[in-house]
């Protein structure tokens, strides 16, 4: 399943994250004395479950989804894992351009904060859209 | 804005000007908006503020300017430090264990912050450093929770009062 939406999140145990463009920073310390490793990407993201998580229920977000190859594509997408981002590896990117792919482990989670072009401008064109410009089509039978 | 009537005698009110007469004891600066004849013998000040008040502010102000810079540039520095570590890890110059024993040391816990001076803070920032931050830059130089960050933005963009 492809999530796109703003928002969209997925939990793992360990979740691929694919972008041209990545920022780690400094990791975070969790309630539960947890050290979190935060990431953020840009350009033309996309972030998968690799390994689903054991027991099979969400940690961080209600809606998170939690199957085995769910996917979430956008514009840029953070997140963080419970253990440290590992060495980017050089993959087939959009076009000509390669991109990069790091393995976010432990406990994983990845969710969309800038959604892809197209997803923003048909947001954009529905609040514009007055509501009397919806046109029915009535077919005669 | 404050008004004082300035008659041929002196000054009604707090201050101690008489007109014509050479300034003894304390001298007082203010700045003066405008000064109208009301009647033959009475002026009217149009106070602004007085120099204590003035010299005052700014300095509150430009201790705040400070603040916000040094925060920033805490955060900066703290992020360059800890990438010299990351990058050492990512090319296999340190341990996983190692890493996680440094990275313990850069390790953010989340404070909380009053909305309103975080409000304040990110305005100042963004209008003196005229730079783009995101969320998670915020969050970082602020130490706090990311949706805090979004809550302020969120103002800052529509100027409504966070719930």
């Amino acid at each position: 399943m492809i999530a796109t939406a703003l928002g969209a999140s997925i939990e793992g145990k360990e979740i691929h994250i694919t972008s041209r463009k990545l920022n780690l920073r400094e990791p975070r310390v969790a309630p539960q004395q947890l050290l979190l490793y935060p990431f953020r990407t840009g350009i033309n993201s996309k972030a998968e479950i690799i390994k689903e998580l054991v027991p099979k229920l969400t940690r961080i977000k209600v809606t998170s989804r939690l199957d085995k190859g769910d996917q979430l594509v956008g514009v840029s997408i953070a997140g963080h894992a419970e253990k440290p981002i590992s060495k980017a590896a050089l993959v087939k990117g959009s076009g000509r351009h390669k991109a990069k792919q790091i393995k976010a482990r432990g406990g994983s989670f990845a969710e969309i904060s800038i959604p892809r072009r197209e997803i923003l401008t048909q947001q954009a064109s529905n609040i514009s859209a007055p509501h009397n410009s919806v046109t029915l089509t009535i077919k005669k039978r | 804005m404050s008004e004082y009537e300035l008659t041929p005698t002196g000054l009604v009110g707090s201050m101690d000007i008489v007109r014509g007469a050479k300034v003894t004891g304390a001298e007082h600066v203010t700045h003066i908006a405008a000064v109208v004849q009301a009647t033959d013998n009475t002026y009217l000040i149009k106070h602004a503020w007085s120099m204590q008040q003035f010299t005052t502010n700014l300095s509150e102000y430009t201790n705040f300017v400070i603040k916000t810079l040094v925060l920033a540039i805490r955060a900066q520095k703290r992020h360059l430090e800890y990438n010299e570590y990351n990058n050492a890890y990512l090319l296999d110059q340190m341990s996983e264990k190692e890493f996680e024993k440094i990275s313990k040391t850069f390790a953010l816990v989340p404070v909380s912050i009053d909305i309103d001076l975080l409000i304040k803070h990110i305005e100042t920032l963004t209008t003196i450093t005229q730079l783009d931050f995101n969320e998670a830059e915020l969050a970082d130089i602020y130490g706090c929770d990311e949706s805090i960050i979004r809550k302020a933005i969120n103002f800052i963009a529509t100027q409504v009062q966070p719930a």
